[in-house]
């Protein structure tokens, strides 16, 4: 990611001057704290990957002399109440806390845009059904369908998962829909249908592209609001069972400690939540203004 | 007329709302026109006069409530579903907008756009389709430059120079301009119009052109037909239409046109 | 024909002229550094005159009377004089500016469904203005209102004003916005392509109220418009802008009959005369915005009598016979744009006179 669009040359000035369009320029290249956060996300999900690498201890390595200490020259953050280095813990936490919700909006992602587009497309009756299936499905709240789940299949990081993934297609889709409208009312969608183009086409290749900077957009602030369902369904008891290494359940065994007057575990493991879920909404926010004002 | 007619309209008819609220709105009250090959026709009419909804109607994107559209005697606007039907459709007829903003995908190149109907329709294969898409941006006065361009960089006169290269690639028999120069500036209006005049004259295509500005229909059409209120008040060839109107109403958009020695008429009746 | 004497007889510019606008320059800020969209505009609005100001997109007539009404996007950076009957506008402080826009200027816009509050009646609109700002009593308000509906041909105005604007069709919404505009009793009522959303027969309706206004009431008026034929038939004076500048100013009739400019014979001549087919002689190219054109004269590189001086030399607007233009060969070509202007040649038209077999 090199700064070359420092100096702008005149001629491409002057031409976007002369369409009245601004440049298609990436929304990266033109705003830096945008670009900073995607790097900071990007080194988060390389921390993850490398957890054997950078984190000091083994997360599961127990030390029973060593419990629920401060910071120290030996363990940078501290240790929880069996002794584990909590940065290790916090290092290994980031794979299961990001996994989550990385899965949970993916799966939702592809059904709600899948579900938009078709149902902008074809209209009528099938349009309205999913209207109304989304507005039920809208109406409950993703941790009362989650602990239904886990209710069903067990406590575990898959039912969360599979509640989320649900719960949050009609989250996504409520805000693709107006867009998606707007896109299929352009009159180069009928100029295509026109000439005979098939709808898939028109809404895989000129729909899809685009919605995609809104679709960006409202993924990436989803994903803020995913990270801390998980954790918290992780909180209750009801997600990633110990003694897995994952945010939401370190804020939970940390209390103990937390009440002791030791707030290591549960302290760290916050923070870690908080910046992650600042950063994807800061993101999300910047793409979304990006992508407003591309829109004509 | 000793050929017959390409394309024609009987007694057309369209209704909309009704039912069990009330009266039906009637936007075209049973016209009839006709077009012969190559010929070119204009549908004027101010707004409300039912010639957005005859255009519609054409480009089978409403379905007439009675009577019928006939190319080559054989109805306008077939329903088949499928790629053959699709393609054939596409063949008979096409349409230029009148908004150059927004008939072009802003994401595509003009280049990607052409080749995407050259390979669809089997005009020219992966290599040949740069070359052909060329071909076609020449015909309309662009050249190799615009190919690789987005329409976020082209002028609104460019673009519809584009949408009108794009309309014909498919070779259409019949090409729909619906107030396709009406959102140009006058110096670019006069571009297309010369433009849309050389296209048919090397081509078959028979123009239909629907547009509320009588001088710019005259540049364009042999024939005219005038809508008021869904019905047509007036037809013949455009010139005797614009110079020996016998028809009020026609007489009345006439008067209304600004020209030398006009004098602006009040008429007092304000109706919503 | 070929007389240079004006045909209709020019108010007497002895007396301060309503509006007058002496070498403005405006230049926008986009992306950061100012760029020109207003090089040299020069023009006076007579009392009681109509002055059409015609212009292609990007050929800054808009943003002249958002610097006339002092309206113009943040940042922007103005030179040159605009004075309201001697006053200047620059210089106003910001509560005369305000009785300014109130009372003494009024604006009428191509599309009056933006420029009303949809969830507010007629009347509320109408009648809003004179209650606040000129602090008449909402009774006497109304019927004023109710009258000035009358007059822009609004027979039954008491109804009209507990209507909502969605309810009005686009030419009447118009007729309530001159009746608004009327009702402050401005000295000058700018109108911004106030008929082009408008079907023609409306327009005539829209363009004659327009008219009658100036005359029984002494208003200035300036029409700003793409439409040179309607600007021509319904003004006093036009005045003619390119890129930013203007080009030529001369009575309506004299400018449609033997423009001076080869920019305003350009338009005249693309234009499509009913009665006329012929192939229509276009001017090459596309109009060129302010920030667009370099140094010599705005319209050099469209121009087909283009020479050195032309493309180095920025001419100025200079008074030649009665009429101003701003063009350095205007007087050698004065016979040679008539032609151009006064009907295409069939020379060049092929495929033109096809009737169908």
């Amino acid at each position: 990611m090199t700064s070359t669009g420092l100096v702008t040359p005149s001629p491409r000035r002057a031409r976007r001057l002369r369409s009245g369009q601004p440049a298609r320029r990436s929304v990266l290249r033109q705003d830096r704290v945008a670009l900073g956060l995607t790097i900071f996300l990007g080194l988060l999900v390389l921390v993850a990957l490398l957890a054997p690498v950078l984190a000091p201890y083994a997360p599961d390595e127990t030390d029973i002399l060593a419990a629920s200490q401060g910071p120290s020259g030996a363990h940078l953050l501290g240790t929880d109440a069996l002794g584990r280095d909590l940065l290790s813990r916090l290092i290994y936490g980031t794979r299961l806390s990001l996994l989550g919700p990385v899965v949970v909006i993916g799966v939702a992602t592809v059904c709600a845009v899948t579900l938009v587009l078709s149902s902008v497309w074809i209209g009528g009756r099938y349009d309205r059904f999913v209207g109304k299936a989304l507005s039920v499905l809208f109406s409950f709240p993703g941790l009362i369908l989650a602990i239904v789940v886990v209710a069903i299949v067990g406590a575990g990081i898959t039912g969360p998962i599979v509640a989320f993934s649900i719960a949050f297609i009609p989250y996504i889709a409520r805000v693709l829909r107006p867009v998606a409208l707007r896109e299929r009312s352009m009159t180069y969608v009928n100029a295509l249908e026109m000439l005979g183009v098939s709808g898939w086409t028109i809404c895989v290749r000129h729909l899809l592209p685009n919605i995609f900077p809104f679709v960006r957009a409202h993924v990436t602030i989803a994903l803020g609001t995913a990270l801390v369902d998980l954790a918290a369904v992780s909180y209750i008891g009801l997600g990633v069972q110990a003694p897995a290494a994952e945010w939401g359940l370190q804020i939970s065994t940390g209390q103990a400690d937390l009440l002791a007057g030791k707030p290591w575990e549960s302290l760290t493991a916050c923070v870690a939540v908080l910046v992650v879920v600042i950063a994807v909404n800061i993101l999300g926010e910047r793409l979304a203004a990006a992508a407003q004002k591309e829109g004509r | 007329m000793t050929t017959p007619p390409q394309l024609s309209a009987r007694d057309l008819r369209k209704e909309f709302g009704g039912g069990r609220r009330g009266e039906p709105v009637v936007a075209v009250d049973g016209i009839d026109f006709e077009v012969a090959r190559g010929g070119a026709l204009a549908i004027v009419g101010e707004s409300g006069s039912g010639k957005t909804t005859v255009v519609r109607m054409m480009a089978g994107l409403e379905t007439p409530t009675s009577g019928e559209l006939l190319l080559d005697g054989a109805p306008l606007v077939h329903s088949g579903r499928g790629a053959e039907a699709r393609l054939a459709r596409a063949r008979r007829i096409q349409m230029v907008f009148q908004d150059p903003y927004s008939s072009l995908d802003p994401r595509q190149t003009i280049g990607d756009g052409l080749a995407e109907i050259l390979r669809l329709h089997g005009i020219a294969d992966r290599d040949a389709c740069e070359e052909v898409a060329l071909t076609q941006l020449r015909r309309v006065g662009l050249d190799q430059r615009h190919l690789s361009m987005r329409p976020g960089s082209l002028s609104g006169g460019q673009r519809q120079r584009v949408a009108i290269a794009r309309a014909l690639a498919v070779d259409p028999e019949v090409l729909i301009l619906d107030e396709a120069v009406a959102a140009l500036d006058v110096s670019i209006q006069a571009q297309i119009l010369n433009l849309l005049n050389d296209l048919r004259a090397e081509s078959e295509v028979t123009y239909l052109f629907v547009t509320h500005d009588l001088a710019v229909a005259q540049q364009v059409t042999d024939t005219a037909i005038v809508m008021h209120r869904g019905r047509v008040v007036e037809e013949g060839t455009t010139d005797a239409v614009l110079t020996d109107p016998q028809a009020d109403y026609t007489r009345r958009l006439l008067d209304a046109v600004p020209h030398r020695g006009w004098k602006p008429r009040r008429r007092l009746a304000a109706s919503a | 024909m070929n007389t240079l004497e004006p045909t209709t007889t020019l108010p007497d510019t002895a007396v301060e002229p309503a509006v007058a606008i002496e070498h403005l320059q405006v230049r926008i800020p986009v992306d950061g550094s100012p760029a020109p969209v207003i090089h040299d505009v020069t023009l006076t609005i007579g009392r009681g005159e109509a002055v059409g100001l015609v212009g292609e997109s990007g050929s800054g007539k808009s943003m002249t009377a958002r610097a006339l009404m002092r309206m113009l996007p943040d940042g922007a950076e103005v030179h040159g004089a605009i004075r309201f009957e001697g006053e200047d506008v620059q210089e106003m402080s910001p509560r005369r500016l305000r009785a300014y826009r109130a009372s003494s200027i009024a604006m009428i816009y191509q599309n009056p469904h933006a420029h009303i509050n949809p969830l507010r009646t007629v009347g509320d609109f109408l009648v809003e203005g004179l209650c606040q700002v000129q602090k008449v009593p909402r009774r006497e308000a109304e019927q004023k209102v109710v009258a000035l509906l009358v007059a822009v041909g609004i027979a039954d105005g008491a109804r009209r004003l507990s209507q909502y604007p969605h309810e009005l069709s686009g030419g009447l919404l118009q007729r309530v916005m001159i009746a608004a505009a009327l009702a402050t009793e401005p000295d000058v009522i700018l109108a911004d392509e106030p008929t082009t959303a408008l079907d023609v027969t409306t327009q005539e309706e829209v363009i004659a109220i327009l008219r009658e206004a100036q005359v029984q009431r002494g208003l200035s008026i300036l029409l700003i418009t793409h439409d040179l034929d309607l600007a021509g038939a319904a003004c006093d004076r036009l005045a003619v802008m390119y890129a930013g500048q203007v080009v030529e100013v001369a009575d309506g009739a004299g400018l449609v009959e033997r423009p001076l400019h080869p920019y305003s014979a350009g338009l005249l001549a693309a234009r499509p005369e009913i009665g006329v087919r012929a192939r229509l002689r276009t001017v090459p190219g596309r109009p060129a915005s302010g920030f667009e054109v370099g140094d010599g004269c705005v319209f050099a590189e469209r121009c087909a009598f283009v020479t050195e001086q032309c493309v180095s030399e920025r001419p100025q607007l200079r008074s030649l016979e009665g009429r101003q233009v701003a063009c350095h060969r205007a007087e050698e070509l004065d016979g040679v744009l008539l032609p151009l202007a006064d009907g295409p040649v069939g020379a060049d038209a092929p495929g033109q006179d096809k009737e169908p077999s």
